[in-house]
């Protein structure tokens, strides 16, 4: 420890040996001069006009900003809305006109297969409602108290209350 | 840290906007400043160059310097950004470091103590920048670690970091060199 002090006071010594030089007369008078100059132009801002000026400039250009987006947003979902208009009306099939840019084929392929589930269950729907159809014919041709056996003794249509429930 | 009174006079005359803040501002200042811009620039002529710059900027911002909370730290401030910039400058026009005339001198101003004189600038050269500052106030201007950590707005404990590993660095470079 007081090996690396010696070490030290050495080495200062020896870096004191040497002086850095003042600034002479001249320099003051050159730098004094030019100092009084800039003193007769004038100053800078006063320091609480900088920060208000900040704040001001700030706000601008975050009411810009703001209103920016808003108008990039009305004009995207405008846009959005329109062409959701055009599609909706369209077929299946039509589907593959769609413009490229508006919905990309990830997209495209989930509303194809949208509307084809749309058009599967209505099918479905329409063979149901001729089986009942066919069902009610049958019963009103032999008589509305002997309607025909269902498939593993379970009836499709709602049980009828007999007349003496019905009345009690 | 407090305001230090040396600087109440100039405060005074910053307040007034009185020219000759500018003559106390140099009494104060100068010296310290012209030392930390050779320390910074490692080139006499420069340093005299970014001290007019730094009087010249501190009168244009003389109403941010009459309300600092501590002037001195400001004034190094506006020292080191200009020293800064110069040196950058410096960089991009001249693509070698300063060749410029020396910026340490030997009081006996024999053959042996110029080459002292220059062996020790190459050393000091060597050293990071902000290991020169310190190692140039507290060896040439007779700082102590508190004013140093004050003028430079660091604590005192990095000051005194930053001269050890100076010290550690210069004993092994100045082990042959006899003054």
């Amino acid at each position: 420890m007081s090996h690396a002090r010696d070490e030290n006071d050495k080495v200062e010594r020896l870096l004191q040996a040497a002086r850095l030089s003042e600034p002479s007369g001249q320099l003051k008078d050159r730098v004094t001069g030019a100092a009084r100059e800039a003193w007769r132009q004038g100053a800078a801002d006063v320091p609480w006009r900088v920060p208000l000026r900040r704040v001001a400039v700030s706000a601008v250009a975050a009411a810009l900003i703001v209103s920016l987006a808003n108008l990039a947003a009305d004009v995207s979902v405008v846009r959005g809305q329109t062409e959701a208009a055009r599609v909706a009306h369209r077929e299946v099939a039509e589907l593959e006109a769609v413009p490229e840019e508006v919905y990309g084929s990830v997209t495209r392929r989930l509303l194809a297969a949208n509307f084809r589930a749309y058009e599967a269950a209505a099918e479905r729907l329409e063979q149901y409602r001729q089986q009942m159809r066919q069902v009610l014919d049958e019963a009103q041709e032999n008589g509305v108290t002997n309607p025909p056996r269902a498939p593993n003794g379970r009836s499709r249509l709602l049980p009828v209350p007999s007349a003496s429930e019905a009345y009690s | 840290m407090k305001k230090h009174p040396a600087d109440d006079p100039i405060r005074a005359a910053l307040a007034r906007d009185d020219p000759a803040a500018v003559e106390l501002i140099w009494d104060r200042y100068a010296g310290d400043l012209f030392a930390f811009l050779q320390a910074m620039l490692r080139c006499r002529q420069d340093a005299e160059d970014v001290l007019q710059m730094v009087f010249v900027k501190i009168v244009r911002k003389r109403r941010h310097l009459a309300g600092a909370r501590r002037l001195d730290a400001y004034v190094y401030q506006i020292a080191r950004n200009e020293a800064s910039r110069f040196a950058r400058r410096r960089q991009r026009k001249r693509a070698v470091e300063p060749a410029g005339d020396s910026w340490l001198s030997v009081a006996d101003g024999g053959s042996a103590h110029v080459e002292l004189a220059e062996q020790l600038e190459t050393v000091l050269a060597r050293l990071p920048q902000q290991q020169r500052e310190v190692v140039v106030l507290k060896i040439y201007r007779e700082k102590t670690f508190q004013e140093i950590a004050r003028l430079l707005d660091v604590s005192q404990n990095t000051v005194a970091s930053r001269y050890r590993y100076a010290m550690e660095k210069l004993r092994i470079w100045l082990k042959d060199v006899k003054s």
